[in-house]
């Protein structure tokens, strides 16, 4: 026994990769249901936050994600939008990133579609706006403040003139009183710098991928994020809130058995470690 | 995206993970096509995305003819490339830009931090209040290396100081780790899904 767990401290990383992909793979295809308990701190206020406001307020959400992290903020997006357009909540879509743009906005199109065939309101520029990206960075957004029309160039993401968008004729100016708080989905730089800075008088809420999750732990507690969705399992906590499981739920069943693999190889790497070690000592 | 698209992206996303067994022809060729797609892909982007926009909407649509200087100022930064007479050029959009951004960023930026300074100090009235100056100070002990950083009480101090960001470190490193793993399903949902068909 203490032969075979001595063979733990130089794995190969071929054996630790097939089975990551097994414990991976496998409660994907199909769903074991482990429990899936909701963050009270993170991700509850966010919740609480959209819960609160009425129907036809604003709120305005920004994508500043790539390709790389899809796999955790998409999932967000789509839940937290979903939960806006239940409650009647009136969305403005920005990105800070150009690929941002082009991922939220195919997935809220195709979303909206769907939402709407279950009878949920969604039409596109009454429900929901997306002037996407803006060049020109942190200055741009600042000016988007005094005048939201101008900084965006007066059109949405497929150059569709405001004039048209009878949600936008109430957002002349971003202000905390025509816009009831921001949701960024960040998932590195720029990202929520821009709003701390910017926009400090307004109340700010993080998507968040899950390896930045300790770093904005601290803007909230001093108050400059009032709550957070951290990572997949943020995703598949709000998808739970709202009564509407879907592939973020269907994912953290594998997201936990990984973690558990990865647990034991680590417990099971150290006791290889150790008892290697002490029979080294021994032998000398 | 098309059937063909996404036949491409099922495969490169194979070729990448086949690293995972060893180095081969597939995983190099996903490599190398990687960079010049990107540097591809910013150039498109940057000039539907940024350049025209701001032609269309601010030069065309509102007259504002003065834009034209900040092109100008912008094809300057490629003047270091001209011989060693001319590339000090590259020095006036160089300086404008780092002085303009400078005055920006200093007149907002430190604001953000202040906020933060200002949450450190709390009521040690409250055991959780008390903990965090502990793990604060301790913190901080471990990178002041100069007046008194020998004394036993501040060496002591300071190695708990090193467990407390050892820990700090460990949760940031398990939430990367959830990260990685996030992204590793999110490709595996698209190959299942759009690649394979299968519904989940």
């Amino acid at each position: 026994m203490l032969k075979f767990l001595e063979r733990f401290d130089q794995i190969n990383p071929q054996i630790v990769y097939l089975l990551m992909a097994v414990a991976l793979i496998f409660p994907v295809l199909k769903p074991i249901g482990l429990p899936l308990s909701i963050d009270q701190q993170l991700t509850m206020p966010v919740y609480q936050w959209i819960e609160s406001l009425q129907p036809g307020d604003i709120v305005i959400f920004d994508a500043a994600y790539g390709g790389g992290s899809d796999s955790e903020l998409g999932p967000q997006l789509k839940a937290w939008f979903t939960h806006c357009m239940m409650k009647g909540v009136k969305v403005v879509g920005l990105a800070q990133w150009e690929a941002g743009a082009t991922l939220a906005y195919n997935s809220l199109k195709a979303l909206s579609e769907q939402l709407k065939a279950e009878g949920i309101p969604c039409e596109y520029g009454v429900d929901w706006v997306f002037p996407g990206y803006k060049a020109g960075g942190g200055p741009t957004w600042r000016s988007m403040q005094d005048d939201f029309w101008a900084a965006c160039g007066n059109v949405d993401w497929e150059k569709t003139d405001f004039s048209q968008l009878p949600l936008l004729q109430r957002l002349k100016k971003w202000t905390p009183e025509t816009v009831k708080g921001i949701m960024c989905f960040s998932a590195g730089s720029p990202g929520i710098p821009t709003f701390t800075q910017y926009f400090a008088d307004h109340k700010l809420y993080v998507g968040d991928v899950a390896v930045q999750v300790a770093g904005t732990s601290n803007l909230l507690r001093s108050g400059q994020v009032k709550g957070i969705i951290p990572g997949l399992s943020g995703a598949a906590q709000y998808e739970k809130l709202i009564g509407r499981p879907g592939l973020g739920v269907k994912l953290m069943d594998a997201q936990s058995l990984g973690h558990s693999i990865i647990i034991i190889l680590v417990i099971l790497g150290n006791i290889g470690y150790r008892l290697k070690m002490r029979n080294t000592q021994r032998r000398a | 995206m098309s059937r063909t698209q996404v036949w491409v992206a099922a495969l490169a996303t194979l070729a990448c993970y086949s690293y995972l067994y060893k180095e081969n022809f597939f995983f190099r060729l996903a490599e190398h096509t990687m960079i010049p797609l990107a540097v591809a892909h910013v150039l498109t982007t940057g000039w539907h995305n940024t350049f025209l926009p701001y032609i269309e909407t601010h030069v065309k649509g509102k007259g504002w003819w003065w834009f034209w200087i900040f092109f100008v100022m912008g094809v300057l930064y490629y003047a270091r490339f001209l011989p060693a007479r001319w590339a000090w050029i590259t020095r006036y959009p160089i300086s404008v830009s780092v002085g303009w951004s400078l005055g920006y960023y200093f007149s907002l930026f430190p604001r953000q931090y202040g906020v933060q300074i200002a949450d450190a100090v709390r009521d040690l009235g409250v055991f959780e209040n008390i903990l965090f100056f502990l793990m604060f100070a301790t913190s901080m002990m471990y990178f002041f290396l100069t007046v008194g950083g020998n004394s036993k009480p501040f060496r002591t101090a300071a190695q708990w100081g090193r467990w407390i960001l050892m820990v700090g470190f460990g949760a940031s490193f398990g939430n990367t780790v959830s990260g990685r793993i996030s992204l590793f399903l999110g490709r595996l949902s698209f190959l299942l899904t759009e690649w394979l068909g299968v519904a989940l």
